[in-house]
């Protein structure tokens, strides 16, 4: 039995038609798939970019916010004691960044301490940026006694930033 | 039969025109947002280089003080900067002649002190003693086991630095500890390169750089990498003049220039920051 020449036509045009189909079809998923590792690979660019800001940022905050808050506990450790306090975990940025800061307080002599600051951006298990930053104070001699205790002021030349 | 009759030619032309349109549209759009993605992920590596160059001398030179010879006279010029640059800092450990012990990290706890490298032969330790800031160079370092208990108490591993003179160090002391350190612009493979060189007292010279950032662009449009330094009075100090004196240098700027690697509207898209960094006056050491 001889095949009927006009169907044979139609069935080779219904290939095309779906061979086409189907390339259009990979063609929109191998955009889609580009442009979704594009932004996922901008996204973390950013939010790595962002950590290390949030952190240095933090550390200066959590330093600022300690001296801004001295006060008679600080004044009261005893030389070769230390204090230490944790800031967070908090939310920061635009990604919600876990945030959280250690602050160590240390007294050297009876006029010196050196305060650190660590400050650790992201989960324990993932840590985004970490930034580490350092002071060390001395308190002017008072010799009026009618006068508020002062805080100690940082002492030029020892880092303020971790050196890295 | 049925299947057959389920599409025309022109049907099957119109579906597939519009999906052409569709597509050719997403396909547009998702170029423009790559190539938009490439421009800002180079603009940003390109700030992102040339902060590393500005912000890597703003904390160090935020500690010099000219007055205290931190700056080399005849060292300091367009696109070199010699410097007396922090390498180390850290509480003494106990007291001790002729030597000092760093303050070992305690596990856990934050720690007190900070490296960017270990100390070495040649450099130099000050400490903060009750008449300010002294010096001693370092004749040699030993990693030992120390074991702190006033006015910190720590035990570890850690350094001790030996020091040339016969001074007596107290417990508790901060530390630091300086190295004369070249920071520069140099041409390196074709490219221009920021780098440093850090003074080595065995052989007596500065090694060949070691990159910190780079390609930079050397100059653009009037603007260029390297430092330029101003007095008191805010007024530029040119080394065209001669060799600038150190001890009138209050402020240092640093410039750093970068050319972002795609091109924006067929031209060079080149980044620039800048940084001025006042320097400390005659605090000592």
């Amino acid at each position: 039995m001889q095949p009927d020449p006009e169907l044979g036509a139609n069935r080779r045009r219904d290939g095309s038609a779906l061979l086409i189909a189907l390339a259009l079809l990979a063609l929109g998923a191998a955009l889609l798939a580009g442009s979704s590792a594009s932004a996922r690979s901008a996204a973390r660019a950013e939010s790595s970019r962002e950590a290390v800001l949030l952190a240095d940022a933090e550390s200066r905050v959590a330093l600022a916010e300690f001296m801004k808050g001295w006060g008679g506990g600080e004044d009261a450790i005893l030389v070769g004691g230390g204090s230490i306090s944790t800031i967070g975990p908090r939310h920061r940025g635009f990604g919600g960044a876990v945030v959280q800061t250690e602050l160590r307080l240390q007294r050297l002599t009876s006029s010196r301490f050196v305060l650190a600051a660590e400050c650790q951006v992201g989960p324990a298990a993932a840590v985004l940026a970490r930034r580490r930053m350092y002071l060390l104070l001395e308190r002017a001699v008072q010799v009026d006694s009618t006068v508020p205790i002062l805080a100690p002021v940082p002492i030029r030349r020892w880092s303020l930033a971790d050196i890295y | 039969m049925l299947s057959r009759q389920g599409l025309t030619l022109a049907e099957l032309l119109v579906a597939f025109t519009l999906a052409a349109v569709v597509l050719g549209a997403a396909t547009m759009s998702a170029l423009r947002q790559q190539h938009t993605h490439a421009r800002i992920v180079s603009t940003l590596g390109a700030d992102a280089q040339i902060r590393v160059a500005t912000q890597v001398l703003a904390g160090q030179l935020a500690l010099l003080d000219p007055l205290a010879g931190d700056l080399v006279q005849g060292e300091a010029e367009d696109t070199v900067l010699q410097i007396r640059a922090s390498v180390a800092q850290s509480i003494a450990c106990q007291q001790e002649t002729n030597s000092a012990t760093f303050l070992p990290d305690v596990a856990g706890a934050v720690s007190l002190g900070g490296m960017a490298s270990s100390p070495r032969a040649g450099d130099t330790l000050w400490w903060l003693a009750d008449t300010g800031w002294l010096a001693g160079q370092i004749t040699s370092v030993q990693v030992v086991t120390a074991s702190c208990t006033n006015p910190v108490a720590a035990a570890g591993r850690t350094l001790r630095v030996l020091l040339s003179g016969n001074d007596t160090i107290a417990a508790g002391a901060p530390l630091r500890v300086t190295r004369q350190t070249r920071y520069g612009l140099y041409r390196s493979n074709g490219s221009w390169q920021f780098g440093q060189r850090e003074w080595n007292d065995s052989t007596q010279r500065f090694p060949v750089p070691q990159p910190i950032v780079g390609p930079l662009l050397q100059s653009s449009a009037g603007r260029r990498t390297g430092f330029r330094y101003f007095d008191t009075a805010g007024t530029e100090l040119k080394s065209s003049n001669g060799p600038i004196n150190v001890k009138h240098i209050a402020r240092i700027r640093v410039t750093a220039l970068s050319v972002s690697a795609v091109r924006d509207r067929l031209q060079d898209s080149v980044r620039t920051d800048s940084l001025d960094v006042a320097l400390l006056r005659a605090t000592g050491p």
